[in-house]
């Protein structure tokens, strides 16, 4: 509670501004100059009679009028113009956003495939090779030049 | 209840959360369009103007600094939007003041209550628009003194000058139609 000997007196001219533009109700007096007016008002209620009269009956017609509905087919319209929700989509960068979409998980695919294609194929042709090793190196050595020395050497003997 | 603040749901609306886009538009929606229907006193044009209202803030959501509150600003849109509605109809009728006197209108005693808000909204849609603004922010949607003169960019002086106009207009205008 604020002590009344704390707030500001009002000139009677000036309370009876307040209620010319505020009407009869001191809730709507600015708030810094309320207190004061109302203790005022108090005080000299007679000076301040006719002027609340007059005021009040503008503010009781001023009350009737209702607040504003919003109709359904604006409150949908102003509903369907707002913010979307954000698409949880990854983010972009680079080349590939002028990719498709289908791009990555095919290339994911591709390459699984190439993996087991290239694991089946190359089994059987590293057993036969291994058959093979003296042959397939003898004709290695030959074409590097070294088969010249186990001939050399063979020839020697 | 959680409390919730405007910045919450604006950074959730700017995500584009369905329930912080409905939040926003179900509690300001009825007071820009409460107040583009005073000022131009045609609900067409006030639906409109509440639509490009939204429509703004919307694109604003992503970037928001809470520099000042979002029903400051959005009001303060779709005041101006209002203003400029009203500055192209006088261009477009000069010399034409906005329809205001209705003479078949029925006495008071014998109004209904929707014929008295229809004579008051009517009178207020007539005021000169800065008054209309001020008495529609106060008066009608309870806004203070603080955040009205913000609205309209104008001082709390200044502000409180429009509105002890717009009531002697208004008291003068009610009082010739005898209905107030």
């Amino acid at each position: 509670m604020k002590d009344p000997r704390m707030t500001p007196t009002l000139s009677d001219e000036r309370i009876l501004d307040l209620i010319e533009a505020y009407g009869a109700d001191p809730v709507a007096f600015p708030e810094a100059e309320r207190d004061a007016a109302v203790r005022r008002m108090n005080e000299a209620p007679s000076l301040f009679a006719k002027a609340l009269d007059e005021a009040r009956r503008l503010d009781q017609f001023l009350d009737i009028v209702p607040e504003t509905e919003v109709p359904a087919s604006l409150r949908d319209s102003l509903l369907a113009s707002a913010p979307k929700p954000a698409r949880t989509a990854r983010p972009e960068r680079g080349l590939w956003r002028f990719l498709p979409g289908w791009l990555p998980a095919g290339a994911v695919a591709s390459l699984v495939m190439g993996l087991m294609i290239g694991v089946n194929v190359s089994l059987p042709a590293s057993v036969a090779s291994a058959q093979t090793t003296d042959e397939t190196d003898a004709v290695m050595y030959a074409a590097l030049g070294f088969g010249d020395l186990d001939l050399m050497s063979e020839t020697a003997e | 209840m959680a409390f919730v603040s405007d910045l919450d749901q604006i950074t959730r609306a700017a995500a584009g959360d369905p329930s912080a886009v409905s939040w926003l538009v179900d509690r300001y929606s009825p007071g820009v369009l409460g107040l583009a229907t005073r000022m131009l006193g045609d609900r067409m044009e006030a639906e409109d103007v509440t639509q490009e209202t939204f429509l703004r803030a919307w694109k604003a959501l992503p970037g928001w600094e809470p520099r000042a509150k979002f029903s400051t600003w959005l009001h303060r849109v779709a005041l101006n939007l209002c203003y400029d509605i009203l500055r192209k109809r006088r261009e477009s009728l000069p010399g034409e003041l906005p329809e205001m006197t209705d003479p078949e209108l029925t006495p008071p005693e014998r109004l209904l209550q929707t014929e008295r808000v229809k004579a008051i909204e009517t009178a207020i849609a007539a005021l000169p628009e800065r008054q209309a603004a001020a008495l529609t922010l106060c008066a009608l949607q309870g806004h203070s003194q603080v955040e009205a003169a913000e609205i309209m960019e104008t001082s709390e002086e200044a502000l409180e000058s429009l509105l002890a106009r717009a009531r002697r207009s208004l008291r003068a205008t009610l009082a010739e139609r005898s209905v107030a």
